[in-house]
């Protein structure tokens, strides 16, 4: 295992420690294939109906028509403001209810294959943010701390598996003390914290820092709640936490907001910028790609927009120091791959960035080491 | 994709550092060579500051090339700082501002040469010290009086040598700062004062002459070791490789010190060595080969 590095916090960087909300978007945005464009008609759908393939309405409005942006087609829903739910008045599950055939209920959640818990014995909830100044973990912890766990209890009981950990990043204390608080309602579950390294997030990283053998299966905090939502509350999931900071704005902060929002309408209506000659990256500084406002629709998959001052940084000849191989948590050479300019590629690379974050000659090495970034 | 963040420790920041060091080599070259005869009476004044000529030709020329080639004015100053280090005192200024001339000229003709340009220079100056101008590294008061230094004295840096890099113990002090920044190749000097040293003690038991490992304290040696062997341009980028490049220059050194002037081994060897990397490496990359050693 490679020696992982600490990345110095830019205290320019940060976010507010209260939870902003944008539920209220005027319209939603959701993805659609094309084909299925000519089946949609226009109606009022109701918050959380099943519109097609597993995607459900986020809110209750009407249907009123389709966008299409760069090729992609969006369904847009005009929002009503009513909030009707489909769910109003279906009675949620207790704890007693859920228990039996608590497997049966599992089974409908097809986004994972539970075939694979069978021969675990450690269940590793992975609470550690992947990406640097990144803060959707940290909220969701606060804001959903009984859910989560009461999640891993049951399936840690259900399973009958006997070790069940959550991993802290030692910096990350609200999150330490948020599940501290409730630990003592799950005696089975036990808090474990890791040093402030950088990608220890990462999964893959996770496994091989933790020596972690296959009897030890990791599921995010965020993968644990959408199963709490999605088997326990029998509900849909229709918001998601957006990190949006960044040197080049005033009030960096952690929304929580509808599936579908434009990214334009919840910056025009609480971001300020310091400095409009700004970069925006989304999903991490670190391994990001660069995009544009009008471009970004919230999906759960959009975790963090970044708007960074635009830096100077001019690319040099490489000065052969090696530290991009030095850093790289799974020795995928990115030496090699500048110096063939991209013909050895390498699968193993997981685009943490690290290569590029130390190379002083500010050589994009990422670019030629992986295909994403061609 | 626009670097946005990076890495703290700045390579700037190397350079400034690596700059400050060398300096603190030219002051202490500058008190053994003429300073300190100064104030023993053995030098006037004039004599006294002709080293300070050796430090402004150096860093005269290469302000000025940089100015006309358009660069920033600080570019490879360090570069040129090490030659005005690494020649014999006693070494002639005309010669050396034709050649620090011939030298900015010639780097910017040969950018892609496979030997360092350092060392390069210092090849030249051996060749012309030695079947030129016949002189070798003691200062004007050295050639004249006999002197005797013992261990100590190599070791503080009271020694025969390049105009100033003698000092051991400044080397030393210097490795240590050097080996606090991230980009610093800390492994390879170790590894090739290791890999001279340890022969040499193992030869002087078998021989029984213990005179034999004051070699040991060759300061050509520990400044090729510290400055010229870990320079990133010229040397290996992997672990594996680093330790068999710096390992290499190790025992050719102490090879060459049995053959050649003790002072002169250690570059032949690096030399030696670059050539011989330049080489592999050139070879094995033809055809997008990607068995690269590096």
């Amino acid at each position: 295992m490679k020696k992982l590095l600490t990345i110095a916090k830019d205290s320019n960087i940060k976010v507010n420690s209260q939870i902003s909300y944008f539920l209220e978007p005027e319209n939603v945005y959701l993805p659609i294939n094309k084909e299925l464009i000519n089946k949609m008609q226009i109606k009022s759908v109701k918050k959380g109906e099943l519109l097609y393939n597993d995607i459900y309405s986020p809110i209750s409005g009407q249907l009123k028509g389709v966008l299409n942006k760069n090729n992609k087609y969006y369904l847009i829903i005009h929002n009503d403001f009513r909030e009707e739910d489909l769910y109003k008045g279906v009675e949620e599950f207790t704890t007693v209810n859920i228990k039996t055939n608590f497997i049966e209920n599992l089974k409908k959640y097809n986004h994972f294959d539970w075939d694979l818990l069978t021969n675990i014995k450690t269940i590793i909830l992975n609470g550690i943010e992947d990406e640097p100044y990144v803060a959707n973990k940290t909220f969701l912890h606060c804001y959903e701390t009984s859910g989560i766990l009461q999640m891993l209890d049951l399936i840690s009981e259900a399973y009958k598996i006997p070790n069940v950990f959550i991993y802290l990043k030692e910096t990350d204390r609200e999150s330490i003390e948020a599940f501290n608080e409730y630990l003592g309602t799950y005696p089975n579950i036990k808090i474990k914290i890791l040093p402030d390294y950088y990608p220890i997030g990462n999964e893959f990283i996770m496994q091989d820092f933790l020596k972690l053998t296959p009897e030890s299966y990791i599921f995010s905090t965020e993968k644990m709640y959408d199963m709490y939502v999605k088997i326990i509350k029998e509900r849909v999931k229709d918001t998601t936490f957006l990190t949006i900071t960044g040197d080049a704005i005033i009030n960096p902060q952690v929304f929580k907001v509808k599936i579908g929002t434009l990214l334009k309408d919840i910056v025009k209506e609480n971001i300020d910028f310091i400095d409009h000659n700004y970069t925006m990256y989304v999903n991490g500084i670190m391994k990001s790609e660069v995009s544009k406002i009008e471009d970004i629709i919230i999906t759960e998959d959009i975790r963090a927009i970044y708007f960074m001052k635009n830096k100077k940084y001019v690319s040099k000849d490489c000065s052969n120091c090696g530290k991009c191989n030095e850093v790289c948590p799974v020795n995928c050479n990115p030496y090699l791959a500048l110096k063939t300019k991209g013909k050895y590629q390498n699968e193993k690379c997981i685009n943490c960035g690290l290569c590029t974050f130390i190379c002083p000659s500010y050589i994009d090495l990422a670019k030629y080491l992986n295909k994403k970034g061609n | 994709m626009p670097i946005c963040i990076h890495f703290e420790n700045d390579f700037k920041h190397f350079k400034e550092i690596f700059l400050g060091l060398l300096f603190l080599l030219f002051l202490s070259g500058f008190y053994k060579n003429s300073l300190n005869y100064y104030f023993l009476n053995q030098l006037n004044l004039i004599e006294t500051l002709k080293p300070l000529l050796f430090l402004f030709i150096s860093l005269g020329v290469s302000v000025i090339f940089n100015f006309f080639r358009k660069k920033s004015i600080w570019q490879d100053l360090e570069e040129n700082l090490i030659l005005s280090l690494i020649i014999p005192p006693a070494f002639p200024l005309l010669i050396y501002l034709f050649l620090i001339i011939a030298y900015n000229f010639g780097k910017i003709k040969l950018k892609n040469n496979i030997f360092s340009n350092i060392l390069f220079f210092k090849i030249i100056t051996i060749i012309i010290s030695t079947f030129f101008l016949k002189i070798n590294y003691e200062n004007i008061i050295e050639q004249t009086n006999p002197y005797f230094y013992g261990t100590l004295d190599l070791f503080l840096g009271k020694n025969v040598g390049n105009f100033g890099t003698t000092s051991i113990l400044l080397l030393i002090f210097i490795f240590i700062l050097l080996s606090c920044n991230f980009y610093y190749k800390k492994e390879m000097p170790i590894w090739t004062i290791l890999s001279y040293s340890v022969p040499i003690f193992v030869f002087s038991l078998i021989k029984n002459d213990f005179l034999f490992t004051k070699e040991i304290l060759n300061s050509h040696l520990w400044f090729t070791a510290i400055f010229l062997v870990p320079l990133n341009k010229y040397s290996p980028v992997s672990k594996k490789w680093k330790i068999i490049y710096s390992v290499l220059v190790g025992i050719i050194s102490f090879l060459l010190i049995n053959i050649l002037k003790i002072e002169d081994g250690v570059y032949i060897a690096l030399l030696f060595v670059e050539f011989i990397w330049g080489v592999a490496n050139h070879f094995l990359n033809k055809g997008n080969n990607l068995l690269k050693i590096y």
